[in-house]
């Protein structure tokens, strides 16, 4: 026997999703050309522009810095999603295939219930930073 | 033949080489095998051919554990048993499903399922499901939705098979055979109030009966068996205490427990990067003459790493407002009811009416006179002009809640904005998950049951790994990203946390007495002429429905006592 969710509770539960997924890289969002991150000149800012919904990021961010507070610097979480990549060429390709790498590890975290990867996370955070 | 136990008289004694307990699908089943040959073959069925309120009181109980659905409406004491309203769900058992693991307790059978295979293809038969293929392989090539392109190696997709509802009762499929049988009698309105032992102890004397009305009568034959349901079996086991206190069967205190149960509950939810994600192989559907459905689990290979139970994930997706509105809709409940989609179907004549006015709502955007009826120019230039996002609300506003159903079914894959996942548990065989006799009395004057489901820590923890498992895979195809929706520092089941209506494991199957209240061919261990069927036998459960089990092992008990002969 099955029992179908009630249609309200799915809209809302719908709702939240979109919301919260909306925040995160999708593969759409990594084809911004290096050329336009290169004309912004904050590394910290090259990053955020990556997130669609640097708002939505922002909740999940604070989810995160809550749990690392000593991540809790854009200079630091910069070095932490970059390395010492500039910046600009680490968002051509580099940060989805590790992305895909850090799900693949299973080094994950989960922020509010979402199992993201750990530089997702950052980024998030470095959005609730901005 | 059927006779009303209500007019045997009271005090007769019937006779017979074989009695069965409980006409639901294992009782049936080994009825038609065992009337053959010559062998006078009673089966004995509380209720009569239709549901009555008195007998079905009968099955009323409490429930002292986790929360559960009421005990006289999950289970059904007429002739056919539960197949009067099971889901019509199948899926044989896999190899691991039946063998020992360490992180496991207590599992394991004494054989493997190759000793079901040999009755599987006659099980999946006697269920009326159109084929004995369960390889996920092969149903992707049947259907025309493919599967989520995940690594078999963490994530997989399995198949189960959907009886189509006319053909799931098996009295509608058997009834007529059964009557007919010559060495075959019926008897209904007949309900096992004692067991009783010989003077030896070493087997059953004779079954007593009762029927509501007042007539207490006897059943004696060479052998007997219990079909009559994993919570009832136990319950005449235990309430059969005249002699023993503690019941039949139980000289080890293992009659009653162990009960098994699937949780299932909404797990999480994922949101995939493409909202035209196809999810339809995942939604039943029709494929190579069956009606499949797809779902997720975790390869053995995970299982055995991770030391988890058994977890499938059920995929619900959820479209946009408006085709959701049209599956909700009074036009949407139609087309499901004429197609035998749902459980309850309304009056055919009115879905009928309903489907066809909705049909036929496209006149009001005609242009009559022209060679041929054609949308009005506008209506027309707009929905083929249309982007994929207007279209999908162009459709529903000018033709209708059938039409938008059609659209999302055949020509376009509606958007999916999220996709539920409900989670199903293989469940961890628990010695204090189990059915008691409760205080109360019965109007036959029995103890009612007592059922206290329990769950383990362990299978809250399967839970919740195996929803992380599956988000990882998730995000590593770069399909989307899961949420996990159940609290995984609680200790506490979800709300909505409910049973599958599968009722295992309170007559588990050992060979050591000392482990299990039946043997490796179900019969009562220190008692010679009483087995049980059904799956109040199994030891372990796996995720998925039991019913192509029961039958198959009933199968194998019949063949069984036919050797034996």
């Amino acid at each position: 026997m099955s029992r179908p969710t009630d249609p309200g509770r799915r809209r809302l539960l719908l709702g939240g999703a979109a919301v919260a997924a909306a925040a995160l890289l999708g593969p759409r969002a990594l084809a911004i050309t290096v050329e336009r991150l290169r004309g912004l000149d904050d590394p910290a800012q090259r990053l955020r522009s990556l997130v669609r919904h640097p708002e939505s990021a922002a909740v999940l961010g604070r989810a995160y810095l809550a749990v690392n507070p000593d991540e809790a610097s854009a200079p630091r979480l910069v070095a932490l999603i970059a390395g010492s990549t500039d910046t600009a060429d680490a968002t051509a390709t580099s940060l989805s295939d590790r992305i895909r790498a850090e799900f693949d590890a299973g080094e994950l975290v989960r922020l509010d219930g979402w199992i993201v990867s750990r530089t997702e996370a950052r980024l998030c955070a470095l959005c609730a930073l901005g | 033949m059927f006779v009303d136990g209500r007019s045997v008289t009271d005090g007769d004694v019937l006779e017979a080489d074989l009695a069965i307990v409980g006409a639901g699908a294992a009782g049936m089943t080994l009825a038609r095998e065992l009337a053959v040959n010559g062998r006078r073959v009673l089966l004995l069925e509380s209720g009569g051919e239709t549901i009555d309120a008195a007998t079905q009181d009968l099955c009323a109980g409490e429930s002292v554990g986790l929360p559960y659905f009421p005990l006289e409406a999950a289970r059904l004491r007429y002739f056919g048993g539960t197949t009067n309203h099971w889901s019509g769900t199948c899926r044989p058992f896999d190899a691991f499903d039946m063998e020992s693991h360490d992180w496991i307790p207590d599992s394991g059978w004494p054989f493997g399922v190759s000793e079901l295979d040999a009755w599987y293809p006659r099980a999946a038969e006697i269920c009326a499901v159109p084929s004995n293929e369960w390889a996920a392989e092969a149903w992707v090539e049947a259907s025309r939705f493919p599967a989520l392109d995940l690594d078999p190696g963490r994530v997989i997709t399995r198949v189960a098979q959907n009886v189509r509802r006319i053909n799931r009762r098996f009295v509608r499929n058997f009834g007529d055979e059964i009557e007919a049988a010559a060495g075959l009698t019926v008897v209904l309105n007949a309900n096992l109030v004692d067991i009783a032992l010989d003077e030896s102890a070493a087997g059953v004397e004779r079954l007593r009966m009762a029927t509501l009305e007042g007539t207490r009568f006897s059943v004696t034959a060479r052998d007997n068996i219990l079909a009559a349901g994993g919570i009832e079996n136990a319950r005449l086991l235990l309430a059969s205490n005249s002699r023993y206190p503690a019941g039949v069967g139980n000289g080890n205190d293992l009659v009653g427990r162990y009960f098994l149960e699937h949780p299932r509950f909404n797990g999480g939810i994922f949101v995939p990067f493409d909202e035209h994600l196809d999810v339809r192989f995942y939604e039943e559907h029709d494929a190579g003459g069956s009606r499949i459905v797809g779902y997720l689990a975790l390869p053995p290979e995970v299982r055995e790493r991770e030391e988890l139970v058994d977890v499938q994930f059920r995929l619900r997706p959820m479209h946009p407002a408006f085709y959701e509105r049209a599956a909700d809709s009074p036009d949407g409940e139609a087309v499901r009811s004429l197609l035998g989609l749902t459980e309850a179907p309304g009056d055919a004549w009115e879905d009928l009416e309903r489907v066809a006015d909705d049909l036929t709502g496209w006149r009001r955007f005609i242009a009559f006179g022209a060679p041929a009826p054609v949308p009005w120019p506008e209506v027309a230039a707009g929905v083929a002009t249309a982007s994929d996002e207007e279209r999908e609300a162009l459709i529903p506003e000018f033709f209708g809640d059938i039409a938008t159903l059609a659209y999302g079914q055949t020509i376009g894959n509606i958007a999916v904005a999220g996709v539920e996942l409900s989670s199903r548990l293989e469940p961890t065989p628990n010695p204090d998950s189990r059915v008691r006799l409760g205080r109360e009395r019965d109007a036959l004057g029995m103890s009612r049951v007592e059922l206290d489901w329990q769950l383990t820590r362990h299978d809250r923890e399967s839970a919740v790994r195996g929803i992380e498992i599956l988000g990882a895979e998730l995000g590593r195809a770069g399909v989307g990203r899961l949420r996990l929706d159940i609290d995984p520092e609680s200790d506490d089941w979800p709300a909505d946390n409910a049973g599958g209506w599968h009722h295992m494991g309170t007559t588990r199957m050992h060979d050591d007495p000392r482990h299990g209240v039946v043997d490796r061919d179900c019969r009562v261990h220190g008692l010679r002429n009483l087995h049980v069927a059904g799956s109040s036998v199994f030891p372990t459960a796996g995720s998925g429905t039991p019913t192509m089990t029961i039958v198959a092992l009933a199968l194998r008990l019949a063949a069984h006592l036919e050797s034996g002969r």
